[in-house]
């Protein structure tokens, strides 16, 4: 044999050889692509700071370098631990997300973790692909809470606002601005300057609405370009209604920093629509605030970004004035809620025939009784053969057994659980209601359950104590449409105790005066619930009023008589001595005003206080399962407290 | 089919005067279904709400079909329709074996009976609190367990007082009185109610130690039931037998 002849087959040999490790390469190469596939880019708070104890938005920016991928990302946050006085557990926030190749993505949450020790993880996970990433929270929070401003990149920019606070100043543009009120909650003020409000979206503008109404403070700087201030977007916050600018001559009267006039500054010319002018000159309201909810929209007319006022020496004292901090939560709202309170709710019979199948375990009882009854007859009257009844007897406990567990079993016509919702709700002013809602969720059967709540809700957190008892359940949140979910899982016959916190408008409106010897008060019921059960309250004072329907209004006088002793005593008299029909209200009503954890509430020191009971009220938040029963309780109420001897 | 279970069936099924006590039964146990839908609690980890349900029942059911049971057993409904036993063992010379089987027949489909009709109670009551079928079905066989075990001592007092009904009745009730009351005493779980509710709450029941060695609270109830039933047809046999040859001498 020749040498080609030898070396031909060895080449033969060579060529799939050589294929074959290319394959094999290629075959290593595609795992490390999928698993490549996902990149994960978080973005926390406002560019990077968020305030500490507060809910702050999280942005996760998702990148797919590889093929189409649908997944859940999924952010583990902890929660409870030392700061609120119980064991660390695990919450988690989940959304769908579908990835198309080679797309980027980002996802908006907002998150609350009460621990910062431990690590944010954040997860995407499919069935293609997975990614991680893990990110450290410390760096980024602010003790205080943040002042964000909204102006266009190219518009000029608030220069002196940051030296006139001590506060995070944070610049957004309008896009980044959050979607859900929750996110804004670290947020003490936002600066409008010189922008337009176009861009806004639907679900930002609801969020802003929320976050004012719950007691944010919106500052409106004025600038020249004051068409973009015409704009409906950003004219329904304003109190004025803006028409042209001019120039005039400004002085800071009564800042510290009081200097010489400067001329020639650009003012917004308005007109007053509503709420309080604070500054005027030369004709024009320069500072201008009203009243939205709880917060406050504060307008200033004055082009603070341009020169010659944004050299001027005084602009951040000036500036300064404006951002006056919101007043403290109320405590007086926290009402107690605890496994106690939920029993003595539970445990009227009224209540309890709500959720369990009364009629139909009757029905059965009576229509076996029945049948046995008939056959028992039969059998006396010999109209049939003991063989017969026999048989006959076996069949129909037999059927009657195997019926009624299958019926049963599956919930026998009663609801699968009960949504329990005991919500009390404060005036604050303008139509709007400080609510602060009990809920109860429970279950008669095990599985997966959820209770989805709409934007409105700013706050939602499972109560602690139930959830350490089960640390390895966390609560989920999903997160999309609109609505965020809460998933709890439950047991047969379990329970959740959670808390909510919110601010809306009920149009319901009452305002007691407190004159010579006589209380007044007003009551407006413009809402779409009727108000029952209505009481008014003082030391030594308890008038039943009875119901307020919808559309109807109240302006009565009452007397009040010397009081002897301490007034707050005899208004907690007054108080206890109130009683209603209904057993679940007695005690929704007696621990919004007894909350026995320590807390002052507004009228220990005498008040006198109107309430009612708002009729039929959605609570605004609903179970995700179709065959679960809603139970609402809304308490609305008045206290306006009564001067002492001292200040009268 | 055996002559004394056959008179037993005669007398309380054809005559009717078994629906008395079915009556009284159904009648004392549907109110309790019904009010223990009710009976609701709150503990410390769980709302327990109905769930509750089949315990009430259970509870009901085993004391009212054990009380039955052992009444049938001491014949103490219509006493005068049925033969002596000196009848059976005597005139008729029926041997010890077919009494006593024929009686303990007898207090054997009584008590299928009892526990047939307060099944449906009983199985909606599991079905409502959502208890496990298997857990259910068990709970529903040691009902004519109880019963047997019990019942068996008012066959052993209705042969020992035959003809003096009432010290009869307060013999039977006050044998099963004392063996409960020991019991309980003793240790808990060998109370049947006891142990019926520590079953369904799912609770751990305390083991027993004896001599230094730990039994398990089922090993031990069991044992007691079994022991209690065993002595009670040993019991039923003697008392037969002693009646038997009371009539040959």
């Amino acid at each position: 044999m020749t040498e080609p002849e030898v070396r031909r087959p060895a080449r033969r040999c060579r060529s799939p050889c050589r294929i074959f490790v290319v394959l094999a390469l290629l075959a290593l190469l595609v795992p490390a692509g999928a698993a490549a596939e996902i990149l994960i880019e978080p973005s926390v708070g406002f560019h990077g700071v968020f305030q500490l104890g507060q809910p702050f938005p999280l942005e996760v920016n998702l990148e797919n370098i590889g093929a189409p991928v649908e997944g859940v990302l999924e952010i583990e946050v902890w929660k409870g631990g030392a700061p609120q006085g119980g064991a660390s557990y695990r919450s988690l926030h989940r959304r769908e997300v579908f990835l198309p190749a080679r797309s980027r993505r980002s996802v908006q949450f907002t998150i609350d973790p009460d621990l910062l020790s431990r690590p944010l993880k954040i997860q995407f996970t499919s069935a293609a692909a997975t990614a991680t990433r893990e990110l450290d929270l410390r760096r980024h929070f602010s003790p205080a809470p943040l002042v964000l401003t909204l102006s266009e990149g190219s518009a000029v920019q608030l220069t002196s606002l940051g030296a006139s606070l001590t506060n995070r100043v944070v610049a957004l543009a309008v896009a980044e601005l959050p979607r859900e009120a929750q996110a804004l909650s670290g947020v003490s003020h936002l600066v409008v300057y010189d922008l337009s409000l176009r861009d806004l979206s639907r679900a930002q503008a609801a969020a802003l609405d929320q976050w004012l109404a719950a007691g944010g403070r919106m500052v409106i700087v004025g600038s020249l370009n004051y068409t973009l201030y015409q704009e409906p977007q950003l004219a329904r916050y304003l109190p004025v209604r803006v028409s042209g600018v001019r120039r005039i001559a400004f002085s800071a009267h009564g800042t510290a920093a009081a200097s010489e006039p400067v001329a020639g500054v650009w003012a917004q010319t308005a007109a007053v629509l509503r709420g309080k002018v604070v500054t005027a000159s030369e004709g024009l309201p320069l500072v201008v605030e009203s009243d939205w909810g709880k917060g406050k929209v504060v307008y200033f007319a004055l082009d603070a970004g341009r020169p010659p006022l944004s050299s001027w020496s005084a602009l951040p004292s000036v500036l300064q004035g404006l951002f006056r901090p919101a007043p403290v939560e109320n405590a007086s709202l926290r009402s107690q809620w605890n496994n106690g309170i939920f029993a003595q709710a539970l445990l009227s019979p009224w209540f309890v025939s709500t959720y369990v199948p009364t009629r139909s375990l009757f029905l059965a009882i009576a229509g076996y009784l029945a049948g046995l009854a008939v056959l028992a007859q039969l059998w006396q009257r010999r109209r049939m053969t003991r063989r017969a009844v026999t048989a006959a007897c076996c069949g129909w406990i037999v059927c009657a057994a195997g019926a009624g567990y299958v019926y049963f079993s599956r919930g026998g016509g009663a609801p699968e659980g009960v949504l329990l919702a005991a919500t009390v709700m404060e005036d604050a002013s303008d139509g709007y209601v400080e609510a602060q809602s009990n809920l109860a969720l429970f279950s008669m059967q095990r599985g997966e359950r959820s209770v989805s709540f709409g934007r409105g809700w700013v706050d939602l957190m499972p109560l602690p104590a139930r959830l350490s008892a089960q640390p390895g359940d966390p609560a989920v949140y999903w997160h999309g449409a609109g609505t965020t979910r809460v998933q709890l899982p439950l047991k047969a016959w379990d329970f959740r105790l959670l808390r909510a916190h919110h601010v809306e408008r009920v149009q319901i409106s009452a305002a007691i005066a407190h004159q010579e010897g006589e209380i007044g008060l007003e009551v407006r019921n413009s809402g779409r619930n009727d108000l029952t059960d209505c009481w008014l309250v003082a030391p030594g004072v308890r008038i039943a009023l009875g119901d307020l329907p919808r559309g109807q209004s109240w302006k009565k006088n009452f007397p009040l008589g010397a009081v002897d002793g301490d007034p707050a005593r005899r208004t907690e008299e007054s108080l206890r001595g109130v009683a209603f029909n209904d057993r679940p209200r007695d005690v929704l009503f007696h621990t919004s005003f007894f909350p026995q954890d320590g807390v002052r509430t507004a009228w220990r020191n005498g008040a006198a206080l109107f309430f009612g009971w708002v009729k039929d009220l959605e609570p605004g938040i609903a179970p995700g399962e179709p065959h679960f029963r809603v139970q609402s309780y809304a308490l609305y109420r008045v206290i306006m407290p009564l001067p002492g001897p001292e200040e009268e | 089919m055996n002559p004394v279970l056959r008179e037993n069936l005669d007398v309380l099924f054809d005559q009717g005067h078994v629906l008395s006590i079915y009556f009284y039964l159904l009648a004392l146990l549907a109110p309790v279904a019904f009010v223990a839908l009710y009976s609701q609690s709150l503990g410390d980890q769980m709302w327990r709400g109905s769930a509750m349900l089949l315990k009430v029942c259970m509870t009901a059911a085993v004391v009212l079909i054990v009380y039955f049971a052992l009444r049938l057993a001491n014949q103490e409904y219509a006493p005068e329709r049925f033969k002596p036993l000196a009848s059976w063992l005597h005139e008729r010379r029926r041997g010890v074996g077919i009494v006593a089987r024929g009686r303990l027949a007898s207090l054997l489909v009584h008590i299928a009976c009892l526990v047939l009709l307060t099944a449906p109670f009983l199985i909606w009551a599991g079905a409502i609190s959502h208890t496990p079928l298997p857990r259910l079905v068990a709970m529903l066989a040691l009902i004519p367990v109880y019963a047997f075990c019990y019942g068996v001592w008012g066959l052993v007092t209705s042969v020992l007082y035959e003809r003096e009904r009432e010290t009869r009745e307060f013999a039977a009730r006050l044998l099963v009185f004392l063996v409960v009351v020991a019991a309980l005493a003793v240790y808990l779980p060998l109370n049947p109610v006891v142990y019926v509710l520590g079953v369904l709450g799912q609770e751990e029941l305390e083991p027993l130690s004896i001599a230094g060695s730990r039994w398990s609270a089922d090993t031990i109830h069991f044992s007691f039931h079994f022991v209690l039933g065993s002595c009670g047809l040993i019991a039923h046999r003697r008392v037969l037998k002693h009646v038997l040859e009371r009539g040959h001498r």
